[in-house]
């Protein structure tokens, strides 16, 4: 009796001490803080990074149990090198954002980013309400396995036609809808001095070249064949530059040109130079990103040459077909990877917890918009305001900058969010200007979807097939090169001799099977 | 029949060539002047009188907190890398100029082969990281620590230096070390002030070595920052609507970049001029 209680009170120690040992080690896995590499890119490129005590830092240690050490990673070609570089060495960022779609393809090839999909149910919010949309998901699907967190883009289709409404209302002129009201118009514009100072020194298309396809989207558009796609069916698939409406909307442009309602520089003019002109009044109308064009501070130039200027969104002018297009977009927004190396380690879960935190709540504010009462206040709807915060603390001043560089995990794009980012201002002369009604019109006009394209991986000499068509298409705008039947095939027949057929069938195929084209 | 100086033939060659130089400097000034001129443009806004020119866009840089410290860190590097600059490559300069020196040729031929071909760029992250030196001001002054190039000037320079010099030196017990720095570098001021704007201009612009070998944005040198403040300005009109406004034009603050990174060279450059035009032609020629 006396050993059997002797065995039993042995065994019990015993399997008292290994339940306390599996406790401890349970919690101090739970407890266990996680190092975790983020690159991100800058928020704020000219703002150094935020410092050590950053009380996020904090935060993220005390109730994420991680110990994040933030890189604002370069952005541009330096800073794809740089990733390059890192996933040469095999020493790349546990969770980083990538812009280059060829560089992700490049780097999942290799093998070097983790398959993301197991971590995403430690994340539940996000999940429901960032990485439920298949189209997006299959972005970041390379070879069956998702790699990446691919995310919607915040605000898309934010570019669209403007036209000077009160050009308009001087000339007694109707807002025009057809190719054939837009080119009148536009001579209008050009010819009977809208803004009224004596001169023959505006115009009434403004382009920008550094937009595809040279800035003319529109006209391209209203024949359909907008973007470098046509993306209707398996049957139609081609590159645009095939499609006979391609030819047609070229020799509309060159009516355009012909008829000099152009600004003659646009094969040169730059973004910068073109903002500069059309905030000097020269053009009557042009395409426009929303906020470079409406919000207070890229307004104000424009304000100050032209205080009764009023722009109007224009709807895109319709074709012969009935077809318009205020140019192509893609919702694809932040694609988050994480490497390979950070999953095997078991970092999987600690980086659902830090997205999932900066999704919503504490994280969400801290990260977009810094400290309640110290750098934002909320008022009484829930938007952030400026109200009672000393303007250097100031969640957009420039003290600010240095704590933004993770707010793109944080921001969602949602109602009250863009109220407080895009707020409303006065004129000169007291006018109101909402640049989100100037979104929400730029939206509701017609755009192009091409998101699929996003997985057509480019041609071996996709540069010496960009250059063929953009130098035909150009010279062909401009009239160095008559279009009649002999150039135009002449054109069409060499994008086969740079092997473009083959780049056809690659990337039908790759739309195919991902389901993109039926 | 021999031209005499002065006469007709001379003085249209003159003029010929003074107007050639004049073109060449309208063509050196006009992008200069450009560049200073937009610098100097002020912001038009509405029901605000504006002034014809404004500093604007040089205080808006000079405002910015990593301005200053990133110039601190271009400042470090510049000295940081331009004293281990030549004192590597004098030093090498020197040994290699003596053509006793055994195994010469051969030293020659492997030190032109990296003026040839390189390792290329992973390499040379692979060995930054493998020596433990990624963030730190060292990693980027270290690959570029003696160029071929000047180093093959300097040799060529040293060369045509009098060996008696340096014998005679000896003679009287002067140490290797003392020839250098007693005899030969004193003689050397021209092809030193030379290789030394070369040197400072690489390690002034450095641009592309930080951004590959720094993580932390507080050890970016100048170019990257102005670069960064740059590319802000070019995304401020897509970003928030909010964003608290410059006090200079967009094209005004990139100008104005330009100038205050040009700024110093050009500051350094007229002291120097003689030296240098006389120490690229000494080093050039090998008698």
């Amino acid at each position: 009796m006396k050993r059997s209680i002797k065995k039993t009170a042995f065994v019990s120690a015993i399997t008292a001490c290994l339940a306390l040992s599996g406790l401890a080690l349970y919690s101090s896995a739970q407890n266990a803080v996680t190092d975790l590499t983020v690159w991100l890119p800058a928020g704020a490129p000219e703002a150094g990074p935020p410092p050590a005590d950053w009380e996020v830092y904090k935060i993220i240690r005390e109730k994420l149990n991680i110990n994040l050490k933030l890189v604002v990673a370069p952005i541009g070609a330096e800073g794809e090198t740089k990733l390059g570089a890192l996933a040469a060495a095999n020493d790349l960022p546990d969770l980083f954002e990538m812009r280059n779609r060829n560089q992700f393809f490049q780097l999942a090839g290799q093998g070097l980013l983790g398959n993301v999909k197991p971590i995403v149910k430690f994340m539940p919010q996000r999940n429901l309400e960032r990485y439920k949309n298949d189209d997006l998901n299959l972005l970041a699907t390379v070879n069956g396995t998702m790699v990446g967190l691919q995310e919607a883009q915040l605000l898309y289709k934010r570019t669209s036609l403007l036209i000077r409404q009160d050009w308009l209302d001087k000339l007694g002129l109707k807002t025009p809808t057809t190719l054939a009201e837009f080119m009148n118009v536009a001579k209008a514009f050009t010819e009977k001095d809208p803004d009224g100072n004596g001169k023959n020194d505006t115009y009434g298309l403004g382009i920008n070249s550094d937009w595809t396809p040279g800035g003319f989207d529109i006209i391209y558009g209203a024949y359909g064949t907008v973007g470098n796609w046509n993306l209707g069916s398996a049957a139609s698939f081609k590159l645009n530059a095939r499609e006979a409406n391609y030819r047609k909307a070229t020799e509309f442009v060159n009516t355009l040109i012909e008829a000099k309602v152009v600004d003659p520089d646009w094969p040169t003019l730059k973004t910068n130079d073109f903002r500069n002109r059309w905030k000097q009044g020269k053009y009557g109308i042009f395409a426009e990103d929303f906020c470079a064009a409406m919000c207070s501070f890229n307004y104000a130039p424009f304000d100050a040459s032209n205080p009764t200027g009023a722009l109007k969104t224009l709807q895109p002018p319709v074709g012969p077909d009935g077809k318009s297009s205020s140019g192509t977009f893609a919702a694809a927004g932040t694609l988050l990877t994480a490497s390979k190396k950070a999953i095997d380690a078991g970092k999987g879960q600690a980086i659902a917890r830090l997205l999932e935190w900066a999704n919503s709540g504490e994280g969400y504010y801290s990260l977009a918009f810094g400290k309640r009462g110290l750098n934002y206040n909320l008022d009484r709807n829930g938007v952030v305001t400026a109200a009672g915060i000393e303007p250097a603390n100031l969640y957009n001043s420039a003290n600010f900058l240095k704590f933004t560089h993770m707010r793109n995990l944080a921001l969602n794009g949602r109602p009250k969010e863009l109220a407080a980012r895009y707020p409303i201002f006065k004129t000169s002369n007291g006018r109101t200007i909402t640049p989100m009604d100037f979104y929400r019109a730029s939206f509701a006009t017609p755009h192009t979807n091409i998101i699929s394209t996003f997985l057509i991986k480019p041609a071996s000499n996709q540069a010496d097939l960009d250059r063929y068509i953009n130098e035909n298409r150009i010279q062909f705008q401009l009239g160095q090169k008559p279009i009649n039947d002999t150039t135009w095939n002449q054109f069409v027949n060499g994008l086969n001799s740079l092997r473009a057929n083959e780049y056809e069938a690659t990337a039908k195929q790759t739309l195919i099977t991902a389901g993109f084209l039926k | 029949m021999v031209k005499s100086f002065g006469s007709r033939g001379d003085k249209v060659f003159d003029f010929g060539l003074n107007f050639f130089l004049i073109l060449v400097l309208i063509v050196t000034i006009v992008p200069l002047s450009y560049v200073v001129i937009i610098s100097l443009k002020p912001l038009v806004m509405p029901n605000q009188a504006t002034p014809l020119v404004s500093f604007g866009a040089y205080i808006e840089l000079l405002a910015q907190p990593s301005f200053l410290r990133a110039a601190l860190n271009s400042f470090v590097l510049l000295v940081g890398g331009v004293t281990l600059n030549m004192v590597l490559t004098t030093l090498s300069a020197f040994a290699l100029s003596r053509k006793s020196l055994p195994g010469r040729g051969v030293i020659l031929a492997f030190i032109l082969f990296t003026f040839l071909f390189n390792a290329g760029l992973i390499p040379q992250f692979l060995l930054i990281k493998n020596l433990g030196l990624l963030d730190s001001l060292p990693s980027v002054v270290l690959p570029g620590a003696i160029s071929v190039y000047n180093l093959l000037i300097m040799i060529a320079f040293l060369q045509n230096l009098p060996e008696s010099l340096g014998e005679a030196a000896r003679i009287d017990g002067a140490s290797e070390f003392q020839v250098l720095w007693y005899v030969m570098l004193p003689l050397s001021k021209p092809i030193l002030l030379t290789v030394g704007l070369f040197y400072a201009v690489n390690n002034w612009n450095e641009f592309f070595l930080p951004i590959l070998f720094l993580s932390d944005k507080d050890l970016m040198p100048l170019p990257v920052v102005l670069r960064d403040i740059l590319s802000s300005l070019n995304s401020a009109e897509y970003v928030d609507g909010n964003r608290q406004a410059t006090i200079a034009p967009p094209d005004a603050i990139k100008m104005a970049a330009v100038v205050l990174t040009t700024l110093p060279m050009l500051m350094v450059y007229p002291w120097i001029q003689s030296h240098f035009t006389k120490g690229v032609l000494l080093g050039g020629v090998k008698e």
